[in-house]
């Protein structure tokens, strides 16, 4: 009696931290477009699929390429993706519907850091519908991590606590429940179809240099090599083509980093011709359509503006067609 | 495995279930198999290196009882000449098993700053070595000699059991930063069948949130501007003083927490490990710091390195020489000075390989040392100005001239360098101005972290004041977790949950390697 007492005590005390904790997640974690994306991959079947980074986010508009290919395709790529995210992002896609051609965009300054523990570090997990790749992508990337990822999910986003009330109206609101994009707009850009990123030109707003990070190939973070090589065998397995990409920066800041970049580069061609994979890095093709100025840039790390992107789309789509 | 992984707490609540759910005679077996898994996880190759030190030391504690009985049933022939065999023989043992383990250390740990120094003097360019250096390496190994040495001394009889002296090196909770466990405190405890007992568990749950505690909203809010001041001191000359104060406060949230953490998984297994924390910035002197501070590691120190300095011949002689040339008073103390002055450079070297470890522990030597020389002239000087040892003023003004004292030694325990802790122990003085600390500078240390504001500030005072709180309860002899058992369960839920929801809330993550600072020894 005294045990039962007891354990009913801690079951209790649980529930209590599960209720609050509950509470929490509601009300700080944000109504983000990954949910959009996620959806999209569970409800639509799709030829292509774009993964990497905020390049290219904010550089691929998938329906611009299809109108080249005459596929149908979508961006997956996100702002804090690392290999490890892409790679489960893959495998949930294909539970769905197998698509024929994964698109990655490698960024070689997300090959020389780790994935930080920060509010975007759990940002796709979260977004998985329970399954077994959950469960894998959670034994991947959280197991080993701070254990208040686990048993708080919010404890990431535990400083968006002034957004509280627009994140709760937000999480009440039918835009929500239909996976709805407008609540994304916002006058520096907006989420658009396919998971494309538009970003607009604003004036007076200088362009940064702070997320430039340079390659150094003593810094390659081994996990990325690891879901590299995951991801390739998985491709194989499935029977679905993998293509590597990297999209142009600014003229301005490859020439003065040259040598980082070029380094990059050869790395990254010799590792997909390791593993037999085209690759067209765009900073070093001779494509005169595409706009290097920095005019075409939001900022000095090349997050394409949308219109730059918008001919950019159209310039990989006709390299996608070569296949 | 990281103490703060969710792959850590997961396999401490397996290891919890099944400790208890199985015959209790085989409790320290599955002890053993979980200390090997856990240390294995960290990477197979590492486990050859735990195994050396229990092996040689396991052997030598054998072989030196062995010796000793032969002894006892040989006394009839030739006694003196087999007593002096004995020994030599014993000490030929202990001899080569210190070295055999203390040099696996000193390989492993001070080899790349030998060749540095070398490479400086002759003006070579010998290429470092990449060696691998096992976790907690420098815990276990001072555990296991300290074995040695006791079973040396005839302290206690040797473990005959391979296998329960290899779970005596490497018990889990304690492996990554200790405290340094003695075999006569920890062995019998480990060996014991124990049963569940809730109350003993709500404590050492409670020991775990406060270890944590400690570590998420103190130490890891305080490193986000210490690192920033440190790391940029050049562009901070005003804050030298606020990087060091931080640093106090890192230092002791994140090593006393993590300690609180081992000792509460070790109670959750019924097991009592040493207390190696004792209120230290209450401390009135460095001595009395070093009592508070690591006390394992000062324990240690004084019985396997204090104790035999002082009590050699060498040091006999020593104190014989002092006293002719300086007097009674002065050649009585000399000897116990350089005992601690070796002992203090033993610590530095301990805390890593670097000039700015040797300073360390030469400073704190050395403090210690010239108290000590100056014990006599101080009560003299005390008494000339009236000054009344037990008066709460004297006592204050001894906790905060400590406190300084301390501090001052951070400098080079948490610069990169000696010529960096120099500098801004000089900045401390000369670029010190109180505006400094109101004009907003002290954000800017942060910026390089996301969304560094003064509500970081604000916490980490917050959470000084709790464990300060706590402290001061805890040094006025009250213990604070048997009053909070005591209390009703709504009032122990409410506290449970407001340090449990401070960890995500308050906390941040941590930015050292491996999540503890003394993880890393």
């Amino acid at each position: 009696m005294h045990n039962f007492k007891k354990v009913g005590g801690i079951v209790l005390f649980i529930a209590l931290c599960v209720v609050i904790s509950g509470m929490f997640n509601f009300m700080l974690v944000p109504y983000s477009y990954i949910r959009v994306d996620v959806h999209n991959i569970q409800e639509k079947k799709y030829d292509d699929l774009y993964i990497g980074t905020s390049h290219g986010k904010a550089g691929i508009n998938p329906l611009e390429v299809d109108k080249i290919t005459g596929r149908k395709s979508t961006n997956l790529c996100l702002g804090g993706e690392y290999l490890e995210d892409s790679y489960f992002l893959i495998k949930e896609a294909v539970r769905h519907h197998k698509p024929k051609r994964i698109i990655y965009e490698a960024d070689p300054g997300y090959w020389v850091t780790k994935p930080s523990q920060n509010t975007d570090y759990n940002m796709i997990y979260r977004e998985f519908p329970p399954s077994l790749v959950k469960v894998e992508y959670y034994i991947a990337k959280n197991l080993s991590a701070d254990f208040r990822n686990t048993i708080f999910p919010w404890y990431m986003c535990r400083n968006q606590y002034t957004a509280i009330p627009s994140i709760i109206k937000t999480k009440l609101s039918q835009e929500y429940k239909n996976y709805g994009t407008k609540v994304f707009k916002a006058e520096n850009q907006s989420y658009e179809e396919e998971g494309f990123v538009h970003i607009n030109r604003m004036k007076g707003v200088p362009k940064s240099k702070d997320n430039l990070i340079l390659w150094d190939e003593a810094k390659v973070y081994q996990g990325n090599l690891e879901y590299f090589k995951k991801l390739v065998q998985y491709c194989k397995k499935n029977d679905i083509e993998l293509i590597a990409i990297t999209t142009p920066i600014p003229q301005e800041t490859l020439e003065q980093y040259a040598e980082h970049y070029d380094d990059a580069n050869k790395y990254f061609s010799k590792l997909m011709n390791q593993y037999n994979i085209t690759y067209y890095n765009f900073n070093y093709m001779e494509e005169k359509e595409i706009d290097r100025s920095s005019d075409a840039f939001s900022d000095y790390d090349g997050h394409m503006y949308g219109d730059a992107a918008q001919n950019f789309s159209r310039i990989l789509g006709k390299y996608l067609n070569r296949k | 495995m990281s103490l703060i992984s969710m792959k850590f707490l997961l396999f401490v609540l397996i290891a919890v279930i099944g400790y208890y759910s199985i015959p209790k005679k085989f409790q320290w077996v599955w002890l053993l198999i979980l200390s090997y898994i856990y240390y294995a996880s960290s990477g197979i190759k590492i486990v050859f290196f735990i195994l050396f030190s229990t092996i040689t030391t396991y052997t030598a504690g054998i072989l030196l009882h062995k010796i000793s009985t032969c002894h006892a049933e040989n006394q009839d022939t030739n006694r003196s000449f087999r007593k002096q065999q004995i020994i030599s023989q014993k000490r030929l043992i202990v001899v080569t098993t210190l070295i055999l383990n203390f040099g696996m250390l000193g390989i492993l740990k001070y080899t790349n700053f030998v060749i540095d120094i070398f490479n400086h003097i002759s003006g070579n360019q010998i290429t470092f070595f990449n060696f691998l250096l096992p976790l907690g390496i420098s815990f276990y190994t001072f555990q296991s000699m300290g074995y040695l040495l006791d079973v040396y001394w005839e302290r206690y009889k040797p473990e005959f059991n391979f296998f329960r002296f290899a779970l005596f090196v490497s018990f889990f909770p304690q492996i990554l930063q200790g405290p340094i466990s003695r075999f006569d405190h920890l062995a019998h405890q480990l060996f014991e069948q124990h049963t569940f007992n809730w109350a003993q568990a709500e404590v050492a749950v409670q020991r775990i949130l406060w270890g944590f505690f400690k570590k998420m909203v103190l130490a890891d809010n305080a490193a986000m501007f210490v690192d920033g001041i440190f790391n940029r001191y050049q562009e901070f000359p005003g804050l030298s003083i606020i990087a060091v104060l931080g640093y106090s406060i890192q230092l002791y949230g994140d090593f006393s927490g993590g300690i609180d953490v081992v000792i509460g998984i070790a109670g959750l297994f019924g097991i009592t490990l040493k207390e190696n924390f004792k209120q230290p910035f209450f401390a009135r002197s460095i001595s009395d710091f070093w009592h508070r501070w690591h006390i394992t590691l000062g324990t240690w120190m004084k019985d396997y390195i204090f104790y035999p300095i002082s009590l050699s011949k060498g040091m006999s002689r020593f104190g014989k020489f002092a006293k002719k040339t300086f007097g009674k008073k002065v050649g009585r103390t000399l000897p116990i000075c350089a005992a601690n002055i070796v002992v203090f450079l033993v610590v530095g070297i301990w805390h890593g390989a670097a000039w700015k470890f040797i300073i360390y522990g030469l400073y704190n030597g050395l403090i210690i040392a010239f108290s000590g020389l100056m014990a006599a002239n101080y009560q003299k000087w005390k008494k000339a100005c009236h000054i009344n040892d037990k008066s709460k003023l004297w006592i204050v003004f001894q906790i905060v001239r400590t406190f300084i004292l301390v501090n001052i030694s951070w400098f080079f325990d948490r610069a990169d360098s000696v010529r960096q802790a120099l500098i801004m122990m000089k900045n401390a003085v000369t670029h010190f101005e109180i505006t400094s600390l109101l004009n907003g500078s002290i954000l800017e240390t942060g910026k390089s972290v996301q969304n560094f504001s003064i509500i970081i500030l604000i916490i980490l005072l917050f959470g000084c004041a709790i464990v300060f709180m706590v402290s001061f309860i805890q040094e006025n002899k009250i213990a604070v977790q048997q009053v909070l058992i005591s209390r009703p369960v709504m009032i122990r839920w409410a506290v449970y949950l407001m340090l449990l929801f401070a960890l995500p809330i308050l906390g941040q993550p941590p930015t050292s390697s491996g999540g503890f600072i003394y993880a890393q020894f």
